[in-house]
């Protein structure tokens, strides 16, 4: 499944976020992601449904914070779409993806090496603290999700 | 103190899938059965009442020729036969393959419903490096590939695939622990390498395979149809879908459990022991109210318990070997069903065979483990009772988890089912037995084996070979036994005319036979006491103290037998012992086949105890009393004692029929033993051969128990478990001196003592020389020249064929040498000539003249000769009773 722009820039950030909210999840981030990619709701749904008759047998678990992140970063792109316009948010997506080492296969726009502006980032931020609230996860989680989205913009910024 | 290696035997995993696949294919059998039976029933009731007339020909009224007609119905019934037991076979392989299709494709299916994915390298290099590091260090080689189920939170993992192709799906959440909790990581990712090192993945996936197959393909199918087209048929059928459905749910459930400590016991061994206990002491206890049974995992506290004491391993399984004997006798009928179609005459044998695999695999498995855990730890044994009980409950209850049960020809009414009850306590009770006979001889030979450098899987597998022989002896003795007990009597087709006699020759049967089954059974305990190493009872038998403890040889006498004379003694015990048990059960019987039907008399039931308890203790006595006189046997002499056994075998089985014949005519009311040989052909009768196959299973067991012994061992064993070796009391060619000696001591005991005993009885029996014996009375009705017995008449319709109407007030003919006057001559009424049993059946007529009792007798072929006959003199007679 070819990844669209903003599939690219969800992904690159949301990476970002994960390495610094919940590093031991990196090595399922692809699998989470093309999982989210393949069925955002299902992926979001705790409790897999692997073999449980025929699993360990203890049952306990943890709280996977990756296919939150995708979620979030990906809210964050559409409200600021219809925020901003399309073309705003396809400008935001571009420098995104490549700020955070994905390769677009769009050329690059002119100004996609800028930095955010403070009224650019002040916007992302509303809109992030917004989506991260009504995330299906316990709230100090979503909101250190929205911290650590925000500031990785902003040091990029 | 070092475990003890779960892998050093079979484990239970491996039994219980025998037992799922063994579960599975009862059930699909009984199943595909009924399938047959519902849409082809017509065929087999035609079939039925055609073969009804054609045996009916056969029809002698002599009790004895039951299984002939049985036999000749079914040889009538082949072509329905046929085509049931191929609905059945091709039902239950499609069960199969279907299954084995599912267990192909389920790592598939697995990947797509839990999402699974290849990791990627780059991103989970260190996970993939830590995974292979543990599975390298346990031994599990290839490396298992890594599938992950990335956004399942679940700190859990499981092994799955198919073939050799083996992979481990990890969650989410147990990736994550990785780095979180690296010493739970990497207890549970070595539970699951455990798996793949016990190669139970496949076992399982397919055994989750046969039960979806099976429901949908048998369980369904078979409910639905019933369902919409015979409902009253479904409910008959539906508790016995039930049960056996139940049944593989439960093994499956079974299996699934203890996979997974086994697989504990593996991690553990690798070193995650404490990490896996604190793991389980943290974790909640998930469906703590579903029933143990029922569970997939065992409770936390169960793997707990295991991996703080992993010799829990090494336990006799009651519920594997009540699982094991369902499934075998269940299937017992339907396998012989299919193997009719190959090998008519031998099917009951052959399917016995078949099963008797099974049955030996999970007693063996068990007594060996128990063997294993006692001989390195010194432990006391236990678990005999457990794994006795639980196979002989099985092995009772199997039958009526049967098609023959469901569709009816399986213990009907009272008595039926109190030769059932008989059939089954006995079973249960040989079953203990023969639980205990395996566990010692276990215990010697995994002392021995565990010195071999191959381990103790040979010798295991030599004892599972021993055990399946004399299993498969027991298991068609016991079928047999069964049939007589509760089909003969309620065959239900018109095969008898004396039906009303039946329920009682069936009981009748039971307790003749079930001494000798006890008495093989009691047998069996001898041998047990000899075969102990450092028992007390099994040093008192030997001359020689060093027989028992291995230093013999030093005092040892060459020339004279190496036991005591004292065992005679005890012999003797356990002969009279048996022969209350003779009589006990042949009184009881009586009593209840009395009470039953009210046709038994006293008289008969006397004589029928008497017999039972002479039989029982003639053969119990002169069997002991063999084995003792081996003390006496020079060494050398024993291919004598072969060839007399050999012998002593069919005498054997001749006394025993001799004493059960006693029975036959005492319940005919003729009563006495005849004083002339009834031929070599009835010892081919249907109560002959139990009571036979059961002492020769007997013999053969005792055979087996010193064949088998292992000759040497040495002190260490290769793994460094085992235990100084202790040698078995009994050497093999003293165990085969004492079962040949003993046998050819058995001949002279009922070949010179018993026989003339049993014709003791028969002393006020008239002879058939005795004058008077022929009555020739000339056709048509004639009276009697005697004038206080006018109304009794007396002729002859065929060659032979004698008739005899008496007035009812006139006693009937059923007691010891009763004899009546018919003219001037007296006429005795019980006889036997060279061609065989004279039958003589009662019957009371009601006439237009009165009330008339009317003996008709003759040989069982100048009986059919004179059918036509009979017909014509009793045409418009009203019969009251008897006929």
């Amino acid at each position: 499944m070819s990844r669209t722009l903003q599939d690219q820039a969800v992904e690159a950030l949301a990476r970002q976020v994960v390495s610094e909210v919940s590093p031991a999840e990196l090595p399922l981030f692809s699998a989470s992601a093309e999982r989210y990619r393949a069925d955002p709701s299902g992926a979001l749904r705790s409790g897999g449904a692997g073999d449980r008759a025929l699993g360990f047998g203890v049952e306990t678990a943890v709280v996977l914070v990756t296919p939150f992140a995708l979620d979030l970063v990906k809210r964050m792109l559409t409200r600021l779409a219809e925020k901003l316009g399309d073309n705003a948010a396809d400008s935001m997506a571009g420098r995104i993806a490549r700020w955070f080492g994905a390769e677009p296969q769009t050329p690059a726009e002119p100004d996609e090496a800028a930095a955010l502006s403070a009224d650019q980032l002040r916007v992302v931020a509303e809109v992030t603290r917004t989506e991260a609230a009504s995330l299906d996860m316990p709230s100090d989680q979503s909101d250190r999700l929205a911290d650590a989205v925000i500031a990785a913009l902003a040091t990029r910024a | 103190m070092r475990p003890l290696r779960p892998g050093s035997l079979p484990t239970d995993t491996s039994l219980r899938f025998l037992l799922v696949l063994a579960a599975v294919t009862a059930a699909s059998l009984y199943l595909f059965s009924a399938m047959w039976f519902l849409f082809r029933g017509w065929v087999f009731a035609d079939a039925v009442a055609r073969c009804a007339d054609v045996s009916g020909e056969l029809v002698a009224g002599q009790i004895g020729t039951g299984a002939e007609q049985l036999r000749a119905a079914a040889e009538c019934r082949t072509g329905a036969s046929r085509e049931q037991a191929a609905a059945e076979l091709i039902g239950s392989l499609v069960v199969l393959w279907v299954a084995y299709l599912v267990y192909r494709i389920w790592p598939r299916l697995v990947e797509r419903r839990a999402h699974l994915t290849a990791p990627v390298q780059e991103e989970a290099t260190a996970l993939l490096a830590e995974v292979g590091r543990l599975s390298v260090e346990a031994g599990v080689e290839p490396v298992p590939a890594l599938r992950l189920d990335a956004t399942n939170p679940a700190v859990s993992g499981f092994a799955y695939g198919a073939g050799r192709r083996m992979r481990l799906g990890l969650a989410g959440g147990l990736v994550v622990t990785a780095v979180t909790d690296p010493p739970a990581f990497r207890a549970i990712v070595r539970h699951e390498l455990g798996h793949v090192a016990e190669r139970d993945v496949p076992w399982t996936y397919y055994a989750v395979a046969m039960w979806w197959s099976f429901l949908a393909l048998a369980v369904l199918p078979v409910t639905l149809l019933f369902a919409v087209r015979d409902l009253g048929y479904l409910l008959r059928l539906g508790w016995r879908t039930v049960a056996l459905a139940g049944l593989v749910a439960l093994t499956i459930a079974a299996l699934l459990r203890v996979r997974e400590s086994y697989a504990d016991a593996r991690a553990a061994q690798w070193g995650s022991g404490a990490d896996l206990d604190r793991l389980l002491a943290s974790a909640p206890d998930g469906r703590t109210r579903r029933p143990e049974a029922l569970r997939t995992h065992p409770t936390h506290t169960s793997r707990r318990a295991g991996l703080a004491d992993p010799d829990l391993l090494f336990a006799a399984s009651g519920w594997a070997a009540f699982a094991a004997g369902v499934a075998a006798s269940a299937a017992q009928t339907s396998v012989a069903d299919l193997v009719y179609l190959i090998a008519p005459g031998r099917a009951g044998g052959i399917a016995a065979l078949l099963v008797a695999p099974l049955v030996a695999a999970v007693v063996c498995t068990s007594a060996w483990r128990v063997g294993l855990r006692e001989a390195v730890r010194g432990c006391r044994p236990a678990g005999s009772g457990r794994l006795g009980v639980g196979l002989g409950v099985g092995l009772a209850v199997g039958p009526i988890l049967s098609f023959d049960a469901a569709v009816g020809s399986f213990a009907q009414g009272a008595s039926g089912w109190a030769g059932y009850l008989i059939w089954a306590v006995a079973q249960a009770g040989v079953a203990v037995l023969l639980a205990q006979w395996a566990l010692d001889s276990a215990r010697l030979r995994v002392r021995a084996a565990l010195g071999e450098p191959a381990g103790p899987r040979a010798a295991f597998a030599w004892h599972v070979l021993a055990m399946t022989g004399v299993l498969a002896l027991w298991l068609a003795t016991s079928a047999q036994m069964l049939t007589v007990m509760t089909t003969l009597g309620v065959a239900g087709v018109g095969l008898l005319p004396v039906l009303h006699l039946v329920p009682q020759s069936a009981l009748v049967t039971g307790a003749g036979a079930w001494p000798l089954v006890l008495v093989a059974g009691l047998l069996i305990q001898p041998v047990r006491s000899l075969q102990l190493a450092g028992r007390p009872p099994a040093q008192w038998f030997w001359r020689d103290p060093g027989e028992v403890t291995g230093s013999k040889g030093a005092g040892a006498d060459p020339e004279s037998g190496p036991l005591r004379w004292g065992i005679l003694g005890t012999c003797a015990v356990i002969g009279a012992a048996a022969g209350v048990v003779g009589a006990v059960a042949g009184a009881a019987t009586l009593v209840l086949g009395s009470g039953l039907d009210g046709v038994v008399q006293a008289s008969d039931s006397f004589l029928l105890a008497v017999t039972g308890a002479i039989s029982a203790g003639l053969t119990a006595a002169s069997v002991c009393a063999g084995v003792g006189a081996a003390a006496a046997v020079p060494r050398g002499w024993w291919p004598i004692g072969l060839l007399a056994s050999v012998v002593a075998l069919w005498v054997a089985g001749a006394g025993a029929w001799l004493t059960l014949s006693a029975y036959r005519y005492g319940i005919l009311g003729i009563g006495g033993t005849s004083n002339r040989p009834l031929g070599w052909a009835g010892t081919q009768s249907t109560i002959l051969e139990p009571g036979l196959r059961a002492l020769m299973a007997t013999i053969l067991a005792m055979a087996v128990v010193g064949l088998l012994r292992p000759a040497r061992a040495p002190s260490t064993s290769p793994d460094g478990i085992g235990a100084p070796r202790a040698r078995s009391a009994l050497s093999t060619s003293a165990v085969l001196r004492t079962v040949l000696v003993g046998a050819g001591v058995m001949l002279a005991v009922l070949g010179w003592i018993g026989l003339p005993v049993l014709s003791a009885l028969s002393v006020s029996a008239p002879s058939v020389s005795q004058p008077g014996y022929t009555v020739a009375v000339p056709p048509p009705w004639e009276a009697t020249s005697d004038p206080e017995s006018a109304s009794t008449q007396v002729r002859t319709v065929a060659q032979d064929v004698l008739v005899v109407i008496l007035p009812t007030e006139m006693t009937s003919p059923v007691d010891l040498g009763e004899s009546i006057q018919v003219g001037d001559r007296e006429a005795v009424l019980i006889d036997a000539t060279e061609e065989g049993i004279v039958l003589w059946l009662t019957y009371e007529v009601r006439s237009a003249d009165g009330p008339f009792l009317v003996v008709v007798g003759g040989t069982t072929d100048a009986l059919l000769a004179g059918q036509q006959e009979l017909r014509e003199l009793f045409a418009g007679v009203t019969w009251v009773g008897g006929g």
